[in-house]
């Protein structure tokens, strides 16, 4: 019986150790081969995305922890171009994904602070990507005094478990109220990334925030981010949410703002549409404001079309101001730009626009500005003196002092 | 016996054998010979299915989908774009479609993508194609879309600089409106893959871009580049343009401002080295900014080494009225009187008495009355300026 017993447990003792030695037999010499490719050839997939990037993806790191620390050391001496430091990047993240810690260590203390700054951010949101609790661990107790990294964690979380980041940011809050804003608009970021907008509006209404300076609730402050991110999307329901918040309050101002830039950068003449039938008063003017100068930075002849349409409109003013520092309309088109100037209802904005642009244009061609400036028909006499009157106070007009 | 040995020879072999299977490194073997799927709909089809401009990629595994699903999904995610995360899903599917039918994916963006997106989606598809054909993707720009040239001649820039020189120097002879912005996009290219020398090299020979224009990108792209990266290069080159070459005093003070975001003082030491005149004030000063903040007694070591000039005033300055140096009264006084420009320093003056008066009113305003280390008319001036700030402040509260 006992040599059967003794027999049993040697069999059971060797497939164990036979087991350890299968699973380590072939390991070492692959990786060695496999050290010797291009790091970039075996973990980029084919849009050049990295393979730590996702928790899904198909290529898992093959380099010893050293082998790894080797090759970010190696290759952080070479950065002496963009394409240097993203090769340096992707080995950083390779071994990032053995090491995080040791990767974080050497990406704050070896780059300067411009490359410490990106590579600690892409670490981070690889590291909370495929395991968040560690890596806000990292990030939230490590370094809680100023907060600095827990936004890469937040918002990487944010963007795939929404409960978690909202549980996060909201006990970060508590135990450090002075970046409570900072943690909840990090974890709002990812959620509005995934397009879980109701999720991110029950954030903000939990959000224990100090009041804000006008003594809206705290929780406003985080109105605008939501707002930005929803108008990029589905503007039509930010636009209407926005128009919820607490009446002439910054947050609303800020958050139609930004309802209003969002939402011109896709489709600016609906966006136009939505701020030019807004209340008069400084809410309106700030949206149409935004809009217009978006919506002229990207097509200035549809934007000036759509002006034209609202002739004699106040609260056009700004952007007609706007419109006249346009770059291309200064150097190609400055009659053109001098018509939108003359058109700017508000006396003062008026003259102040159409001196700016005839000083630009008499530094560039003065015979023409001065031309045009003693006899255009554009100008009423009395708008003349007094642009001829501020061009000699600022020494613009050699010829006539 | 025999069965004791047949039992441990089965038992080593069986564990060995069971080990071998399931250690982790075999997933990487298995799955890293699979096609790596991109975008929200692909489909895995055999490469012979891709595009015949892609025949050459046969081997390398591309991610294929199927044209019609491709159109198909598309015309969804483009019709409910509610997230950041769907126009990123987008995006996959249309880079992924773009690799077996470019034409056909680039039009359905145009088509159905607006403004920043459009931009965003067929910069993105081109760069892809570039970098598979460049031939292609340059007709493809050149023949309808000359908005996105630069983006063919940027990602051809990466991998072949002096190529996608010469599209850009062809199609420049032709459109010389957009001469500046087709340059750009080659020498994008070149700066980031660290062709700096040949960018210079390659835009000095240039013959078709005005003055103006080639100091612009000579400046703002290789010195600001070439600085950031490899600032001791960029200084040679810089260091090599003739004296009279009207790019040089941007390049140099451009040189200077890149280099200080990486190494300030490393670029207050090469800036301290260049000829008097505004480069060497521009980049001198923008070194001490970047640096004074991060140690205060290093800067106050190597200004004490500079000649005086006015070209160092205003890093003299900036020192001697820093938070850290400012409460030493009598030091920083002594920095602010080696100010060369009369009005820069009785400035620095009034900040430094200003923000001592703040501590210690009292002792200020008795410095102030009995000092000998500043002039009589001086200190008339300083007392002045500081009485009518009161009055300022006064009117406003």
């Amino acid at each position: 019986m006992k040599p059967d017993v003794v027999r049993y447990a040697g069999a059971v003792l060797l497939f164990i150790v036979a087991f350890i030695a299968g699973r380590e037999f072939g390991t070492k010499q692959e990786r060695s081969v496999r050290s010797l490719l291009p790091q970039g050839e075996a973990l980029h997939n084919s849009h050049g995305r990295h393979a730590a990037a996702g928790k899904n993806d198909p290529v898992r790191p093959f380099d010893e922890t050293d082998q790894a620390r080797l090759q970010v050391e190696h290759l952080s001496l070479q950065i002496t171009s963009n394409a240097r430091f993203d090769e340096f990047m992707d080995a950083l993240r390779t071994w990032a994904v053995r090491n995080p810690e040791a990767a974080l260590a050497f990406a704050r203390e070896r780059l300067n602070s411009w490359r410490s700054s990106l590579a600690v951010t892409a670490v981070l949101s690889d590291w909370a990507n495929r395991d968040p609790e560690g890596a806000w661990k990292w990030a939230s107790e490590k370094f809680h005094e100023d907060g600095i990294h827990i936004d890469p964690v937040l918002s990487e979380i944010g963007k795939t478990d929404v409960a978690r980041a909202s549980r996060y940011a909201s006990e970060y809050a508590e135990k450090h109220p002075a970046q409570a804003r900072e943690a909840y608009s990090s974890a709002l970021r990812g959620i509005l990334h995934s397009g879980n907008y109701d999720a991110a509006l029950r954030l903000m209404d939990q959000a224990k925030l100090p009041p804000m300076s006008d003594g809206a609730e705290g929780k406003y402050a985080l109105a605008s981010a939501i707002a930005s991110s929803w108008a990029s999307y589905e503007p039509e329901k930010a636009a209407e949410w926005t128009l919820k918040l607490p009446g002439e309050s910054i947050a609303r101002d800020r958050s139609l703002v930004n309802v209003g830039q969002n939402w011109a950068e896709n489709t600016p003449g609906q966006a136009a549409e939505f701020a030019a039938k807004l209340p008069n008063g400084l809410e309106r003017d700030n949206t149409l404001t935004q809009v217009l100068t978006e919506w002229l930075r990207q097509d200035p002849s549809k934007a000036a079309e759509w002006m034209n349409l609202h002739q004699g409109d106040r609260s056009l003013d700004n952007a007609k101001a706007a419109l006249t520092r346009n770059s291309d309309l200064l150097e190609n088109h400055i009659a053109l730009a001098l018509s939108w100037a003359h058109s700017i209802t508000d006396e003062t904005v008026r003259r102040h626009n159409a001196t700016a642009l005839l000083d630009d244009w008499l530094q560039r061609d003065s015979a023409a500005a001065m031309n045009y400036l003693l006899h255009s028909p554009e100008i009423s006499e009395d708008m003349r003196v007094r642009i001829i009157q501020s061009l000699s106070d600022l020494k613009r007009l050699p010829n006539i002092q | 016996m025999k069965h004791s040995l047949v039992l441990l020879t089965f038992a080593v072999g069986a564990g060995f054998l069971a080990g071998h299977i399931t250690r982790p490194d075999n997933e990487i073997v298995f799955r890293a010979e699979a096609p790596v799927v991109v975008g929200a709909d692909a489909t895995l089809e055999p490469p012979k299915e891709a595009g015949p401009e892609d025949g050459k990629e046969m081997g390398k595994f591309l991610p294929t989908v199927d044209k019609e699903s491709a159109l198909a999904s598309a015309k969804v995610l483009s019709a409910n774009l509610t997230s950041a995360a769907q126009l990123e899903k987008l995006f996959d599917l249309l880079r992924t479609w773009a690799i077996c039918d470019p034409d056909a994916a680039l039009a359905f963006a145009l088509e159905n993508l607006k403004l920043r997106r459009q931009e965003q989606a067929v910069r993105a598809m081109l760069g892809d194609w570039t970098e598979r054909n460049p031939q292609a993707a340059w007709n493809w720009a050149t023949n309808g879309n000359p908005q996105f040239v630069d983006a063919v001649l940027s990602q051809l820039g990466k991998t072949d600089g002096t190529k996608a020189w010469e599209f850009a120097t062809a199609y420049a002879a032709n459109h010389t409106n957009v001469a500046r912005s087709t340059y750009v996009g080659a020498l994008r290219g070149m700066t980031y893959a660290g062709d700096f020398a040949n960018a210079a090299r390659l835009l000095q020979e240039d013959k078709l871009l005005s003055a103006g224009d080639r100091t612009a990108v000579a400046s703002l792209l290789i010195a600001s580049e070439w600085g950031r990266n490899d600032p001791q290069g960029a200084a040679e080159w810089a260091g090599s343009l003739a004296k009279d070459d009207p790019i040089r005093e941007r390049v140099l003070a451009q040189l200077g401002a890149a280099w200080s975001s990486v190494n300030p003082s490393g670029a207050a030491e090469f800036g301290a080295q260049l000829p008097i005149g505004e480069a060497r004030r521009e980049v001198v000063t923008r070194a001490i900014n970047n640096w004074i903040d991060r140690d205060p007694i290093a800067v106050g070591e190597f200004l004490k080494n500079l000649p005086s000039s006015p070209d160092f005033d205003e890093a003299i300055r900036r020192f001697a009225t820093h938070p850290t140096i400012v409460t030493e009264t009598a030091t920083a006084i002594g920095w602010a009187q080696l100010i060369t420009d009369a009005e820069q320093r009785t400035q620095a003056l009034v900040e430094i008495i200003n923000s001592w008066m703040l501590r210690d009113s009292a002792a200020a305003a008795e410095y102030l009355q009995n000092t000998r280390d500043i002039s009589p008319n001086l200190r008339a001036e300083i007392q002045g300026r500081i009485a009518n700030q009161d009055l300022y402040s006064s009117r406003r509260d």
